[in-house]
């Protein structure tokens, strides 16, 4: 009986400290599929997002490349995220679209205080992220607090 | 009686012949020995200075009677018991320390008038201009202003501002921007050290012109320009950006709406998203299509809807 209660309060505490994290990833549709995972309340959130979209479970698909993520800093209710260029450069049109869609919408999903998302590529301000997609201003949460392309079947 | 009239005219003659330093119109100290300060006075201006206009704080020091500030790469130094002054290393005997030539030294502009030396209250360090957004950092305090004709919009200075190497005294213009068709100043926002003025565009787009994608595809104003691809059926377009504070919205929606009929009416997405082809605060769209061929009708349809 002991044992048991023992189980039960670890089991418990673990639940109690652990966090609700909802990561966007693909169907062969390129519709997004939610995912809840719990992680320790100690992670580090972001590092934690880009790893496991990383790694999508099976059937489903990930624009967001292994070991992609330089850096990232938290400006008053601004995240900018650096990025390092070798795993990106070679995005096709569709792939940067869609890692900057899958990316956002799991980052504004789970950090409420955010207002508006940055790109740094190597450090470095740029115009691009890699061939098509703007980086010099803000996205906004309006945008990807929702999934951003309408009409979908 | 004697005795006030002494005091009288000797503060009459200290006023007279003091020197009177300003941070842009503000007096910020009153010199009876003209531009030739005493050493504890020169640095106690100078670090006064540089916090007012928010700049780093010099290095203050001495070595036996030597006293020393540097500053930017610059030192000013004073040796109280023999009265040298030493100027970037070069020594010369004086009482005190030239105000006119150690600001010189540190590279710190300022205006003469009469008996009074001005120092600029503002400081910029750029003015950029990127898409809609004229962009003015700065360091001290926000004297300018903007205004706009029919031609340009000017930055008029509206203290004693220093930019591009030049110190501008109040009224002078010190950059101006040519504004292109239907654009004007839609909205000022200022930040520390930092003010933007966020350009806008009148919307009266009449008609359509449809380009194949290329990064250089040039967009004209008073046009709906819609690039077009091959590709999985979508339209997509820009969103507005944090930056515009709102300025972009009125474009965005119109954009938006039209967007919104041409996807209904071929059964397209909507996707949005920023691309570099999508300029800001411009009436474009890029259409992916499987069936090339749905093109001209495509265009019918939006040159009905504008017309």
């Amino acid at each position: 009986m002991k044992k048991f209660i023992l189980v039960l309060l670890i089991v418990l505490s673990a639940h109690l400290t652990a966090r609700q994290l909802v990561l966007f990833y693909l169907d062969e549709a390129l519709q997004p599929v939610s995912i809840q995972e719990k992680v320790d309340q100690d992670s580090d959130l972001v590092k934690t997002i880009f790893d496991r979209l990383a790694s999508p479970p099976d059937g489903l698909k990930s624009f967001v490349p292994d070991d992609v993520l330089r850096a990232y800093f938290f400006v008053e209710s601004y995240l900018v995220i650096d990025l390092k260029r070798g795993p990106i450069a070679m995005f096709d049109f569709t792939q940067e679209r869609f890692f900057v869609h899958q990316l956002l919408r799991t980052i504004f999903e789970n950090f409420s205080g955010i207002d508006a998302v940055y790109f740094l590529v190597d450090g470095s301000r740029r115009d691009v992220l890699t061939k098509m997609v703007d980086v010099r201003f803000g996205f906004a949460r309006h945008f990807w607090s929702r999934w951003p392309v309408e009409g979908e079947q | 009686m004697k005795g006030k009239l002494v005091i009288i005219f000797s503060l009459l003659l200290i006023h007279v012949f003091a020197g009177h330093v300003y941070y842009g119109d503000q007096p910020i100290l009153v010199s009876s020995e003209g531009w030739l300060l005493k050493w504890d006075r020169f640095v106690g201006l100078l670090k006064y200075y540089f916090e007012l206009m928010g700049f780093e704080q010099p290095t203050v020091g001495s070595v036996g009677d030597f006293n020393y500030v540097v500053w930017n790469g610059h030192t000013v130094g004073y040796d109280s018991a023999s009265k040298f002054v030493s100027l970037d290393g070069v020594s010369k005997r004086s009482e005190g320390i030239d105000l006119l030539e150690a600001l010189k030294v540190f590279g710190l502009p300022f205006v003469l008038e009469q008996d009074r030396l001005i120092l600029p209250n503002m400081w910029i360090h750029e003015i950029q201009k990127v898409q809609d957004v004229i962009e003015i950092s700065y360091s001290g305090e926000k004297r300018l202003s903007a205004l706009q004709d029919s031609k340009y919009v000017y930055l008029k200075s509206e203290g004693y501002v220093f930019y591009g190497n030049v110190l501008h005294r109040p009224g002078q213009i010190l950059a101006q921007f040519e504004r292109t068709s239907n654009e004007s100043i839609k909205q000022q926002i200022d930040l520390k050290g930092l003010m933007r003025l966020v350009m806008g565009r009148e919307l009266s787009v009449s008609r359509v012109r449809f380009l194949e994608l290329s990064e250089n595809a040039a967009v004209s104003e008073n046009e709906l320009t819609v690039l077009y691809a091959p590709g999985d059926n979508r339209v997509i377009i820009r969103p507005y950006a944090p930056e515009y504070d709102g300025a972009d919205w009125p474009i965005y929606a119109e954009v938006r709406k039209i967007a919104e009929k041409l996807c209904q009416r071929f059964s397209l997405k909507l996707e949005i998203c920023p691309l570099i082809v999508l300029p800001p605060q411009t009436m474009t769209m890029l259409i992916l299509l499987e069936d090339q061929a749905l093109l001209d009708e495509l265009k019918g349809f939006l040159e009905d809807l504008v017309r």
